[in-house]
């Protein structure tokens, strides 16, 4: 959790001009030597940690990495626990 | 007690007579009895002496007696009894009537050795003091020393001198008196031996004093530690530990600063803790976290913390080609750049407007950077890069 934690900081810090050395290094518009520059930039000026695709969102309770349902912030389990009990407004057993 | 002992003696004598060879009863320990009595006896000389005669006597009579018996063993009843009331007619004779001696007889009794002690001791001492002072009759220190030898014997032998009230108060005051005295000579030789020792002070300040440089200044620290009179509080330089260096005192909202900045934010949080009051429910904390921005605030509004971007129109989300005029090429990659870079931002709803200018100038201090290289490659001719490299101007 903690790492994940310093990746979202990396991210706040470095995120904006990434996007950009990145938008430079995608566009196929401006000359290829512009390119390669600024594709380099990425790699050397920034840390791996300032892409936001690192960053994972994982449960809230447990920290667990994978099978968070996003809007909620949890992860399935905890998240049929609370609506079994009753605790997530308009949550409701499928029936159909 | 009074005992009758002649009857007693009497009456034993003559049961010897009568059982004297049957009974076969030993003479001497009667003789034991009567002289015990005797002993502890403190009657007259007289009659004790009288008495051990007529012990003998008895003792001899009784040899004779049994000399007799033998003899008139042989003889009939009758006559026995007719020779022995004529011997009893003589023993009562002899024997002093009605003599009555006292005897003290030491029957058990708690008896307190200390009164035995104290009254055998004065009786003892106190007639020898009595003594003494009868020897120096007609002078007037008679009486005086008759008191005084009294209360030394009394005070030896009992621990408890005799003071009359007047005498008692006297040697109170006698000695509140000395004590005060006590005190006042010690207190006189205290000031001057302090007094001494300022004189001292004194004349090796002056003897050292006088040395130039150090030395003098050394003495100085020494000797002109005590100064007699007052003690001076505030003369000394401060040492300035709460003090700035331009003389303000060091403060923190709570108090004065120490130099451990751990304990300083410690003790900020303490006192916090005790203005601070605690939620006292679940509301008041909610109330709390949402003031921290922990909690979102209800009803929800994707919009809460963009409140100033209401007041910004659409167009100017939009329509950013204003943004590029100054100094972006009209025709050129770069142009065909910087145009899809503005119509991703009109499309972006989550940026502000200082961020999305930000943005675009961002690009132009890039491309100066890199103009060499865009030179290069012919992406930018010379008028081009000039208008590129040229600064803004800072528009109010």
């Amino acid at each position: 959790m903690i790492k994940d934690n310093k990746r979202r900081q990396c991210v706040k810090n470095h995120f904006e001009e990434r996007i950009r050395h990145l938008a430079v290094k995608k566009a196929t518009v401006l000359p290829p030597e512009l390119q390669a520059v600024a594709a380099k930039e990425v790699e050397e000026k920034f840390p791996r940690d300032a892409s936001y695709i690192r960053v994972v969102n994982r449960c809230s309770v447990t920290s667990r990495p994978r099978g968070t349902v996003e809007r909620y912030r949890l992860s399935r389990i905890v998240w049929r626990h609370l609506a079994d009990y009753n605790k997530l407004s308009s949550v409701q057993k499928a029936i159909w | 007690m009074k005992v009758q002992i002649s009857y007693n003696l009497f009456q034993r004598s003559v049961l010897l007579k009568y059982k004297g060879s049957s009974c076969g009863f030993h003479q001497s320990t009667i003789l034991r009895t009567d002289s015990e009595g005797k002993q502890n006896s403190k009657g007259k000389e007289n009659s004790t002496g009288s008495q051990r005669d007529k012990v003998s006597a008895a003792k001899t009579k009784s040899k004779t007696d049994r000399a007799n018996i033998k003899k008139e063993a042989a003889v009939p009843h009758s006559a026995k009894l007719e020779a022995a009331q004529k011997r009893l007619q003589a023993l009562l004779k002899e024997f002093p009537q009605e003599e009555t001696i006292e005897t003290k007889i030491n029957l058990v009794r708690p008896k307190s050795k200390l009164q035995k002690k104290k009254a055998d001791k004065i009786s003892a001492i106190e007639a020898a003091a009595k003594g003494v002072a009868d020897v120096l009759k007609g002078s007037n220190e008679k009486d005086a020393v008759k008191q005084e030898l009294l209360a030394r014997v009394q005070v030896a032998e009992r621990g408890l001198p005799a003071y009359d009230k007047e005498e008692l108060l006297g040697a109170i005051t006698g000695l509140k008196a000395r004590v005060r005295q006590e005190e006042e000579n010690k207190r006189k030789a205290e000031e001057a031996i302090k007094a001494k020792e300022v004189e001292k002070a004194a004349a090796v300040k002056q003897k050292f004093g006088e040395k130039k440089g150090d030395e003098g200044k050394k003495f100085e620290r020494r000797a002109g530690a005590y100064q007699a009179g007052k003690t001076r509080l505030f003369e000394a330089e401060p040492l300035g530990i709460f003090i700035d260096s331009q003389g303000k005192p060091i403060l923190t909202p709570s108090g004065l600063k120490s130099g451990m900045a751990t304990w300083d934010a410690a003790k900020e949080r303490a006192l916090q803790m005790c203005v601070l009051s605690l939620p006292a429910n679940g509301f008041e904390e909610m109330i709390q976290w949402t003031e921290q921005g922990k909690l979102w605030k209800f009803p929800i509004d994707n919009e809460y913390g963009l409140e100033e971007e209401h007041n910004v129109g659409f167009h100017e989300h939009i329509f950013l080609e204003p943004h590029l005029e100054p100094w972006c090429p009209k025709s050129g990659p770069v142009r065909h750049f910087m145009e899809l870079v503005c119509v991703g931002l009109s499309k972006n709803p989550w940026l502000t407007i200082e961020e999305k200018k930000r943005h675009i100038l961002w690009f132009k201090d890039y491309f100066t950077e890199k103009i060499d290289l865009l030179k290069e490659t012919h992406a930018v001719d010379e008028a081009a890069a000039d208008q590129l490299t040229k600064p803004l101007e800072i528009e109010q």
